[in-house]
């Protein structure tokens, strides 16, 4: 093993070559320099730009041990873009996540709260979640549930459940932090052709570090790797790393919806909702004014049936989503038109209460509803030698319970933590050693919280049978017990 | 021990050549035997495969179709049927046992990424050849496919979990049975080539591209053996019994399957 | 008349149907197809003795019939070792055969790919043909005779085979490339489906069989439902496992 080195440097070199580096090494070495096909070296090369991607760069750039990296970002996306967005106060964007407040204390933490836009961030302090079948419904709301466990927190972030805001508002407040802080080489847009490892030369063995070769002829060799590239993730694939898990086989339909009012409990006070139908849950999370955003997961036929649907029955369906039984719901599916009135009619000739639902829904934006596939993954490890993943790439989480986001800026602020370490200690940022500490903090975490979502998928997925009142008690006994219930929202809003 | 070992799975290799050979001129009007560089291909008859099939039907019983070629006896469909299916299985195996044993072996040997992927992939182009072959051969695959899965990936994770080099001396172990059963049965094709053109016949194109692909095979196989022996497999502790009882097991495994 | 020399030896039955359900089928070869199942004067004899079925059933009759029909005294069916078994088997050798040559004569393999009809739509399609030429054939009405002689003991081992392999002829025809264990599965559920809706037809008194066709829809459903089921625990059970050994990995375990 110790001499093939050797015999692999002769195998290669040509003849003259050899002689070349003999003789004449400098010139060599300046030549292999302005070789296009020679990579750039980064210590940290992160292949995607969305939320995890970004985050992950300004908190390489924003720490003083980790400043002193080279680092690059590709992203096929056009960047630039986001910069020069400029929305309108009425109009939202149907990508809206919900930040946990851990989420929010990283991003604090590296310097980004500040540039996001808050007049578009939309903190909520109560949830309503029930179960459409039985009704049987539990109730957070850190008003009443605080002051019973924690004494005297009184400070609007302490009660706090989670904000919602856009993607793009995130996304747009990362780019400018990270255009303030500078010294990130940003690719965009550039499509990864292939990734390799890189050549052993004379001067320098990249042989086991990967090399990113980009649609328009750049190559970056990367001390660590950084596949933040998304579901479908180009940098798992060249790590050989597998991704495991399933496809629901239903839909999550997004839009962007506008309320007769600002909420039950007016402005301040906003509530998100969220109703456990057979077919999977639906969703109506809280925005600034009278907007909200809806996240209604529900099989193929019926998600594509809602996109096609006019404007007032997309309406309709959606306050009957809340208000009708499962079964009225399957009715109201089959037709072919003609929701709105079919609603209000069922509407009168069904009971519940009003004020424990959400405010009705009067319109839908334009252009808003969107659906999208529903699947569990979770790939093996998020580490191999010089590989590192973090986010979707890492992890594809059901909706339910919206934490995709948080999980990976949760990845990424131990990520993070792990390079500072290995810096600090004089480690090989890329080494599997040194990149242990993240895989060790993280993989079980998300594996518990991808549990979580998919069974309790699976539970609210029955109709009928025993575990329906099984279910039922167990969200009661849950809602009766305060203790309790302030852990889960301690959990749910990312504190340990 | 060694040298014994290496010579066994050296000599077949020499007597019966490289695939190249066939790979790149696969239709020649030459004798196909000779094509094989072996010693008996001198005394093969030179015909071309673009010969008429009607000299086939010669030694056919079949008057309604005088111009089918001879069909396969029970006996060598029963060979085919049988070969094809342990070769499925073992290239499932084969998948499987590098499969269990990557993530292990990287993790302490991060060197050795690119050496198991090139392994693996190419095991999985094995199976994939054979799958497609059972499905258009109409082969059922081995009763016992469950119980090669569970076998073939406790083995992995046991040599994983031993270290580098009995992972390794599994794989040595397990290359030189496989590369011996191929060794069979291009031994048992090309005789039956030999028949055929003995008789004036033409050796049809389908048990061409079955020579020719079960010796790419092998040779990849026998490939892999090399890898292992570079990768310390004769380091391993107790390399004796560890490679003799894997080599026992698959030996059990090939006669099992070839049966059910 | 003159008998050729071979009618006087009893007929047997054919190599290839003398074989356990596992290895119903041995390696197909294209380059060198198979000889035919049945010798030719065989076939003369049960091909004749067939027409009769509807008017004689399968009874002895038939193939007496069948014999002189063909040209050889009637007395020459004595030879077949089975008598009547090996006209029901004859019969159901000769339908499965047939429904791969209907492919090729009707285009259905074009008229598949067009409409983009995946494997389980193929796989209703050849049972459903299969059960038509039943129809066609006017044996419906006398199938509970075919069913009462293949329960005799001695035959049931032939019988089994033939629905086995008319199974794997389903499965093969409508381009099922999948050789692992649902190999056996595929083709252990398809039989029974096929076997209860063969019965089902002979008790169906709608118009074209379209009770029949229902009752192998639902069947073919139950069987969708229950493998979908099965294929989820698996999955489910396989994915819990290895994310077990992920996170002990995660946690620096060597495993």
């Amino acid at each position: 093993m110790q001499s093939r080195p050797t015999i692999w440097l002769f195998g290669r070199c040509h003849v003259p070559r050899s002689g070349l580096v003999n003789i004449r090494r400098r010139t060599f070495a300046t030549t292999l320099q302005r070789n296009a096909a020679t990579p750039e070296l980064f210590d940290v090369v992160c292949v995607g730009g969305g939320p995890a991607g970004l985050s992950l760069l300004a908190g390489l750039r924003a720490s003083p041990a980790t400043s002193g990296l080279k680092v690059a970002l590709i992203e096929w996306q056009d960047l630039a873009k986001n910069q020069t967005h400029s929305p309108s106060p009425t109009v939202y964007s149907n990508r809206c996540s919900s930040l946990t407040p851990a989420s929010v204390a990283y991003l604090k933490a590296i310097g980004v709260w500040n540039h996001i836009d808050h007049t578009r961030v939309q903190p909520y302090d109560g949830m309503q979640v029930w179960d459409g079948i039985t009704d049987s419904r539990i109730s957070f709301d850190w008003a009443e549930t605080a002051s019973s466990i924690i004494p005297q927190q009184s400070t609007p972030s302490s009660s706090t459940i989670a904000y919602m805001i856009e993607n793009i508002n995130l996304t747009s407040a990362l780019q400018k932090h990270l255009h303030t802080l500078g010294g990130t080489t940003i690719i965009s847009p550039a499509r990864v052709e292939g990734i390799t490892f890189g050549e052993e030369t004379p001067n320098l063995d990249l042989s086991s570090w990967p090399v990113v070769s980009l649609n328009n002829g750049q190559t970056l060799a990367a001390r660590l790797l950084v596949g933040a590239d998304g579901a479908n993730s180009p940098v798992r694939t060249f790590a050989g790393i597998e991704s495991r898990g399933w496809d629901y086989g239903r839909m999550g339909v997004v839009a962007t919806l506008q309320l007769e009012g600002p909420g039950r409990a007016g402005p301040d006070h906003k509530i998100a909702y969220q109703r456990f139908l057979p077919s999977g849950p639906v969703a109506m999370l809280p925005l600034p004014g009278n907007m909200a955003s809806l996240v209604w997961s529900t099989l193929p036929e019926r998600a594509m049936k809602l996109k096609s649907m006019a404007t007032e029955h997309i309406c309709a369906m959606v306050n009957a989503a809340f208000r009708l039984s499962a079964v009225d719901l399957t009715y109201l599916h089959t037709m072919d038109g003609g929701q709105k009135d079919e609603v209000e009619w069922r509407e009168q000739h069904t009971r519940f209460k009003e004020e424990e639902l959400p405010m009705k829904v009067i319109a839908v934006q334009e252009g808003s509803v969107a659906p999208f596939p529903l699947k569990m993954r979770h790939a093996d490890t998020y580490i191999t030698e010089r590989v590192a993943l973090v986010g979707d790439a890492a992890h594809t989480i059901h909706p339910l319970a919206g934490q995709g986001l948080n999980q990976g800026q949760a990845d990424v602020a131990s990520l993070l933590r792990t390079i500072t370490a290995a810096v600090e200690t004089g480690q090989d940022i890329g080494s599997q050693l040194a990149l242990e500490q993240y895989n060790s903090e993280r993989y079980s975490a998300n594996n518990a919280l991808l549990g979580v979502c998919d069974k309790l998928h699976k539970l609210y997925s029955f109709d009928s049978g025993p575990i329906v009142p099984l279910r039922s008690w167990g969200l009661q006994a849950v809602n009766s017990m305060g203790a309790l219930k302030g852990f889960l929202m301690k959990r749910a809003a990312g504190g340990a | 021990m060694t040298a014994a070992r290496i010579v066994t799975r050296a000599s077949p290799r020499s007597l019966l050549a490289s695939p190249s050979s066939i790979v790149s001129r696969p239709v020649q009007s030459k004798s196909f035997l000779s094509t094989n560089g072996r010693n008996t291909a001198s005394a093969a008859v030179a015909i071309s495969p673009h010969e008429p099939e009607y000299e086939a039907s010669q030694h056919s019983n079949s008057d309604k179709a005088p111009c089918r070629p001879t069909p396969l006896s029970a006996e060598q469909r029963r060979f085919l049927d049988s070969a094809l299916r342990v070769n499925q299985a073992g290239e499932l195996a084969a998948t499987l046992i590098y499969t269990a044993q990557t993530p292990q072996l990287v993790q302490s040997h991060p060197q050795l990424r690119t050496l198991m992927k090139h392994m693996y992939d190419q095991e999985a182009g094995h199976l994939k050849i054979f799958n497609e072959l059972l499905a258009k051969h109409r082969i059922r695959p081995t009763v016992l496919y469950p119980v090669w899965k569970v076998a073939a990936r406790t083995l992995g994770w046991t040599t994983a979990v031993m270290g580098r080099e009995a992972a390794m001396a599994c794989t040595e172990a397990v290359e030189t049975e496989i590369g011996d059963h191929y060794n069979n049965q291009v031994r048992v094709l090309l005789n039956w080539a030999r028949d055929l053109e003995a008789r004036g016949e033409t050796v049809s194109e389908e048990m061409r591209e079955l020579l020719v692909t079960l010796r790419r095979i092998r040779d990849e196989e026998l490939e892999h053996l090399d890898h292992a022996v570079e990768n310390d497999a004769k380091q391993a502790k107790p390399y004796e019994i560890l490679t003799n009882v894997i080599r026992g097991g698959c030996r059990t495994a090939i006669w099992i399957s070839e049966r059910v | 008349m003159a008998l050729p020399s071979r009618i006087l030896r009893p007929f047997h039955l054919p190599s290839h149907l003398r074989t356990i359900p596992t290895c119903a089928r041995l390696y197909h070869s294209y380059d060198h197809p198979p000889a035919p199942p049945y010798a030719p004067a065989e076939q003369a004899i049960l091909s004749a003795a067939i027409t009769h079925i509807p008017e004689h059933g399968f009874t002895q009759t038939s193939l007496s019939r069948g014999a002189q029909d063909a040209g050889y005294l009637p007395v020459s069916t004595n030879l077949f070792p089975s008598g009547v078994f090996d006209l029901v088997l004859f019969y159901l050798v000769q339908r499965r055969l047939g429904l791969g040559d209907a492919i090729a004569t009707e285009g259905l393999d074009r008229v598949w790919e067009e409409r983009k009809v995946g494997v389980g739509g193929r796989v209703r399609g050849l049972v459903l043909d299969r059960l038509r030429m039943n129809a066609r054939f006017g044996v419906v009405g006398r199938w509970q005779e075919a069913l009462a002689i293949m329960a005799q003991p001695s035959y049931i081992p032939a019988s089994t085979t033939e629905l086995w392999r008319l199974s794997d002829e389903i499965w093969f025809l409508a381009g099922d490339t999948s050789v692992d264990t649902s190999w056996y599965t595929k083709r252990a559920s398809l039989s029974a489906i096929y076997a209860a809706a063969e019965v089902f037809q002979t008790q169906d008194s709608s118009a074209e069989f379209r009770d029949t066709e229902r009752f192998l829809d639902e069947r073919l459903g139950d069987l969708r439902k229950v493998g979908g089921t099965v294929g989820a625990v698996g999955e489910w059970v396989g994915y819990t496992a290895s994310s077990a050994v992920n996170v002990l990995r995660s946690k620096g375990v060597r495993i």
